[in-house]
């Protein structure tokens, strides 16, 4: 009769082992995470004051070098007019390839092009941007604006992918009960499927937008680089991420202390927008 | 023996069991019909009863032909009842009758089914017409998750643009039993 509670030892030591692993390779993997989290602490917390929250780069070589206002208000400005252009397109995209393509041809070859944007660097949208909107000078140069469009497009196969997933979560019989009562299926849509995915969507559209906020390349060669704080989408519009990138290359300490500050604002502002995201997934009642 | 000979016995099998296609480990199916004239079968007042009549159905689900040549006939005010084993085409043949069937990825249906003298396959129909004609009752209760209850008891006449009327629903409810 063989015994029901005792594993053999080499089963044991085997079982050991296997964890070990397992967990060693989760250590190993969270180092860098760490590490990056330890030293943005270490050297951000120390340059925000409230004189570095609340006033712009002074761009003087000398003496104060002023805070990061301008980039603070650039990047919310910058990325709130992406997600405005984005999240509709992109939801209206998800809602035509499950509600209405389908399998069909078109929404084939949609989902196929969405999957080759979303490998597209970021760069290449933003050299785009620059020589269809920058160069030719439309409306000026270097514009806020153009710096806008250039992570819209970057977020819309994102917010396009997440939102399709979520709606094809939607069960199939809860737009069958609403067919089955005689409702047409714009309605079938609007008042069934999207208030039934809606916390997915959000949640999808929040990291998307997360993403986009991090994003340097596309807005140096769009929106540029200004010091001085402006609501102006056709100006010229300073962004975090554009702030770092030239303070990380200055000489001086004080200016890379700078671009510490700016990274750590910029890393809490993307975490308060997952931890949203996070929140509403919670209450998704399909997940 | 085709269902149009034997409706009026009442409840024998009526669909050959080889009319339906099934993997041929699986025992054949057999659908039958029972029907009753329940007291409570009365239509609502101001709305005259319809009989339905299937002519010659074919359904399939991809490849899959699942309903062969099926003909039967529902009469007005009688409670008519289809019995058989699982996958055996009850629901498929329901389905059929107010075009939910086709909803389906790759699902189709052929052949007339007559509401009066109306065919709801017949060209030119609008499938929302036919559904809103047409009740249907899902074998799983699948209520709308984001909305009220009184909004679920509403659905039916929120989803076809007609006006909501809280002693409607409240009536709806008690006559379920779910209102104290």
């Amino acid at each position: 009769m063989t015994s029901l509670v005792a594993t053999s030892a080499a089963r044991r030591r085997k079982d050991r082992v296997a964890r070990a692993m397992l967990a060693l390779g989760t250590g190993i993997a969270l180092v860098p995470l760490g590490l990056i989290l330890y030293y943005l602490l270490r050297k951000g917390l120390g340059a925000w004051s409230w004189h570095f929250f609340t006033t712009d780069p002074t761009g003087s070589f000398l003496g104060d070098p002023g805070g990061i206002r301008s980039a603070i208000v650039g990047t919310v400005v910058i990325v709130a007019l992406a997600a405005l252009m984005a999240v509709p397109l992109g939801v209206g995209v998800a809602l035509y390839l499950t509600e209405f393509g389908r399998d069909g041809r078109l929404a084939r070859g949609v989902r196929f092009l969405i999957d080759v944007m979303t490998g597209v660097p970021s760069i290449v949208f933003g050299l785009f941007i620059y020589i269809s909107l920058v160069v030719t000078g439309i409306a000026g140069s270097f514009a806020g604006w153009k710096g806008s469009i250039a992570l819209a497009l970057l977020m819309l196969p994102v917010v396009a992918r997440a939102a399709e997933v979520v709606l094809l979560l939607v069960p199939q019989s809860l737009r069958e009960a609403a067919f089955a009562l005689g409702a047409p299926r714009w309605k079938v849509v609007f008042s069934v499927v999207v208030p039934t995915a809606l916390p997915g969507i959000l949640t999808g559209t929040l990291l998307a937008v997360a993403r986009a906020a991090g994003e340097t390349a596309p807005l140096l060669v769009t929106a540029a680089n200004v010091n001085g704080t402006t609501l102006n989408l056709g100006d010229r519009m300073n962004s975090l991420p554009a702030q770092i990138f030239q303070d990380v290359g200055q000489a001086q300490d004080r200016l890379v202390a700078r671009a510490w500050g700016a990274a750590l604002a910029l890393v809490a502002m993307i975490l308060l927008l997952t931890l949203v995201a996070r929140l509403l997934q919670k209450r998704n009642r399909l997940a | 023996m085709s269902a149009r000979e034997d409706h009026k016995v009442a409840d024998e099998i009526v669909t050959e069991p080889e009319a339906y296609a099934l993997p041929p480990e699986t025992p054949a199916p057999h659908v039958s019909v029972r029907r009753a004239s329940p007291e409570a079968g009365e239509a609502p007042a101001g709305e005259r009863a319809r009989s339905v009549r299937i002519e010659a159905l074919n359904a399939w689900y991809g490849d899959l032909h699942s309903i062969k040549d099926l003909s039967l006939e529902f009469e007005p005010n009688k409670a008519t009842a289809l019995i058989g084993p699982s996958g055996s085409g009850k629901s498929t043949v329901v389905r059929c009758i107010n075009r939910m069937h086709e909803e389906l990825p790759g699902a189709r249906a052929e052949g007339r089914v007559m509401l009066d003298e109306q065919d709801v396959y017949a060209d030119g129909v609008d499938v929302v017409a036919v559904r809103r004609a047409i009740g249907m009752v899902f074998q799983k209760p699948n209520p709308f998750p984001t909305v009220s209850i009184f909004e679920n008891v509403a659905a039916g006449l929120r989803m076809t643009s007609r006006k909501v009327d809280a002693e409607q629903v409240e009536a709806a409810l008690r006559g379920a039993g779910l209102w104290k």
